[in-house]
């Protein structure tokens, strides 16, 4: 049986939030969960965790009972965007790499530089030149007015 | 009780106009301004990346930026959907409809004037109506006790998701999630470590910044990236001297904003309906009680006037709930909210009586920021247009960096960098799955009220949960919460059988579509 996008979303949408909720349960039993007077550690997460689950199964069920696809534009039409999204995920690690073993200088161009090259729009020098822009603003807002705990240039310029 | 409100207000000023403060609420209402202007950067964000500056900050000169922010971020917001039809900002989409139409007919700056002049007037109202009645609300809820407490915050979280964007169950859900992330930390009662994973990182809790600089920042670039085509830029040259409406716009427009004026002030009081909501609403009623319903989406100057004016009234009344009950209407209010507590306030109906000087002062620098925003977008209109030109290629890799350096100055930690990378990429792929991740914000902030307020209630009434529907004012509320429920199987079972007939007949109804074709952007 062929499932309509529509569906496979709400599918998806549910099940992950009955997951959610499960894995809720199981953590939350781990802790006391006391009584109804004097709930321990695990009560609200418990019961918050039930609900969810309960809520993940009627997702499901509503999406069967309705199918109602008139609200559902937003996530078609859009096609995957891998480097792009490769790139937004990368500039963060970058940041926390070059912030680790480089300094500020370093992580300030390499995460505004990365960042950049997922619009398909940008030139590389485009992207030079706004790293450069950005990091000559992040330096001189963070290090030289804010002083942030953060050397420019790790071991060479604190 | 005038006369108490007034020496209140004088006393605001006078916290107000400190230099430090009246300088942290320029800077608030101009960067806020910024943001709203450029497409594809929205106030939450904009505010969750200040968020860790304000720490070091006093905590008057912190609320009076952040909440600068909000309100600012309205007034460039008009510009954005006005002059580019890009609706970028949710609760000034429906300004597109005829603002767009009247820059085509080169009539944007008049579009705008009226823009100015009705959000001034909708803000004024939204200050008026938090003078009078926060302090009212404030006498009602110093009576109340943990389970009015409890009931309270369920209504005020029941209506946040359910009134929302998108589907209702869906917004319970993201709740309901919020609430959960709002569990991780240290127990509040006895210590014990909840859903840390042995992580020390985790000991205090998830850090509020990188949650919603997760799902309201990167989520949304990654959602956001190479899908702005080409904008039509060649009608976005507006000089102060277009922007005065003429008597005749004026005679048309100024009864659609006293009408904007009262639905918006009047969303902002249900709680869960914010600006954006207010606009919509206010839209659909002018259409329905003209006359002449047809020019609209054809440059109707009302079109213009009451959705922008009812936002702004809304946007200001939207601190009544925040600031006297301590209950957030929408994310902003929660972000807010939760930089409050941060600063070691605690929200809810004391803060009037235990910081005069945040609320007061709170309430004074609305309208020195309004008078700010006006002279800011008055004269100075050239400016911004000429910023609606930075494209989102510049913009969103600057964001990526300004967030990440945020989130490290909260404790000079890379740790709060992957935080916010996993809530980035987990909140996309609900982005993906049709969730809105707003009502996440409001669960995170309540959730940890919430339980200390029910296990206290449950300890007083020993354990029997009778006690919720016993006591007059908590049942009203879970009365309300139960209405709400029942209103929204009543939706679904109508719109099911509906479902083919095309039967807009109700307001509701429109809204909703309204807000749907507001939504695919």
């Amino acid at each position: 049986m062929s499932v309509s996008p529509f569906l496979r979303r709400e599918y998806l949408s549910g099940v992950l939030i009955m997951l959610i909720g499960v894995f809720g349960i199981s953590e939350g039993y781990k802790y006391n969960m006391g009584t109804l007077a004097q709930m321990g550690p695990g009560f609200f997460p418990v019961l918050i965790s039930g609900l969810m689950t309960f809520v993940g199964v009627l997702i499901v069920i509503s999406a069967r009972l309705a199918q109602d696809e008139a609200d559902f534009h937003d996530s078609e039409g859009k096609s995957s965007q891998w480097l792009a999204w490769g790139c937004i995920i990368a500039s963060p690690i970058i940041f926390v790499v070059f912030g680790r073993y480089g300094g500020l200088l370093p992580a300030t161009f390499g995460s505004v530089f990365v960042a950049s090259l997922g619009d398909k729009d940008m030139t590389l020098k485009q992207s030079v030149g706004l790293a450069g822009v950005i990091t000559v603003i992040g330096l001189s807002i963070f290090a030289f007015f804010l002083k942030i705990p953060f050397p420019v240039i790790r071991g060479v310029w604190q | 009780m005038i006369s108490t409100a007034l020496s209140d207000l004088v006393y605001g000023f006078g916290v107000a106009f400190e230099p430090q403060n009246l300088f942290w609420c320029f800077v608030g209402v101009f960067v806020g301004n910024l943001i709203g202007v450029l497409p594809g950067l929205g106030p939450i964000a904009t505010i969750s990346i200040l968020l860790p500056l304000t720490f070091t900050m006093k905590p008057v000169a912190a609320i009076l930026m952040l909440a600068g922010v909000y309100y600012g971020a309205q007034y460039g917001g008009a510009i954005c959907s006005v002059l580019l039809n890009l609706p970028c900002h949710p609760p000034h989409a429906v300004t597109c409809l005829d603002g767009f139409p009247m820059t085509k007919q080169g009539r944007g700056g008049v579009a705008l004037g009226i823009t100015v002049i009705g959000s001034f007037i909708g803000a004024s109202f939204g200050i008026v109506e938090m003078i009078f009645l926060a302090p009212v609300l404030v006498k009602v809820a110093l009576e109340f006790g943990p389970a009015e407490i409890c009931s309270l915050m369920l209504l005020g979280l029941l209506a946040g998701s359910t009134l929302g964007r998108g589907s209702p169950l869906k917004g319970v859900a993201m709740t309901l999630l919020g609430l959960m992330l709002g569990i991780v930390g240290a127990d509040p009662q006895e210590g014990t470590m909840r859903f840390t994973f042995g992580s020390q990182h985790l000991a205090d809790g998830i850090e509020i910044a990188a949650l919603a600089l997760g799902i309201f920042g990167i989520a949304d670039f990654m959602n956001s990236v190479n899908t702005f085509g080409k904008v039509e830029r060649k009608y976005s040259h507006v000089r102060f001297r277009d922007m005065r409406p003429s008597k005749q716009d004026m005679k048309e427009a100024f009864p659609a904003m006293i009408r904007g004026t009262l639905v918006g002030s009047l969303c902002a009081l249900i709680p869960g309906t914010g600006p954006t909501i207010a606009s919509f609403v206010a839209y659909a009623t002018e259409k329905k009680i003209s006359k002449n319903p047809e020019t609209f989406g054809t440059g109707n100057i009302k079109g213009v006037a009451a959705p922008e004016t009812a936002t702004h009234s809304s946007v200001q009344g939207d601190f009544i709930p925040t600031m006297s009950l301590g209950i957030p209407g929408d994310a902003t209010m929660a972000l807010i909210l939760g930089a409050l507590i941060i600063q070691g306030i605690q929200p809810g109906p004391t803060l009037i009586s235990e910081h005069p000087d945040i609320f007061w002062g709170l309430i004074a620098s609305f309208w020195v920021g309004n008078i700010l925003l006006v002279i800011l977008n008055v004269p100075l209109i050239g400016i911004w247009v000429k910023l609606l030109m930075i494209p989102y290629r510049y913009l969103y890799p600057s964001a990526i960096f300004f967030i990440c350096i945020g989130v490290y100055s909260v404790n000079n930690d890379f740790f709060q960098v992957f935080e916010v990378l996993a809530f980035g990429v987990f909140g996309y792929i609900l982005l993906r799955l049709g969730f809105h991740p707003a009502p996440i914000l409001l669960g995170f902030v309540l959730g940890p009220r919430f339980e200390e307020n029910f296990r206290r209630a449950m300890l007083l009434s020993g354990g029997d949960p009778v006690t919720f529907v016993d006591r007059p004012i908590s049942a009203f509320f879970v009365f309300l919460c139960a209405v709400l429920l029942v209103l929204q199987v009543f939706f679904f079972v109508r719109g099911r059988m509906s479902r083919n007939r095309a039967e807009f007949d109700f307001p509701g109804v429109e809204v909703q579509r309204l807000m749907n074709s507001g939504e695919a952007e």
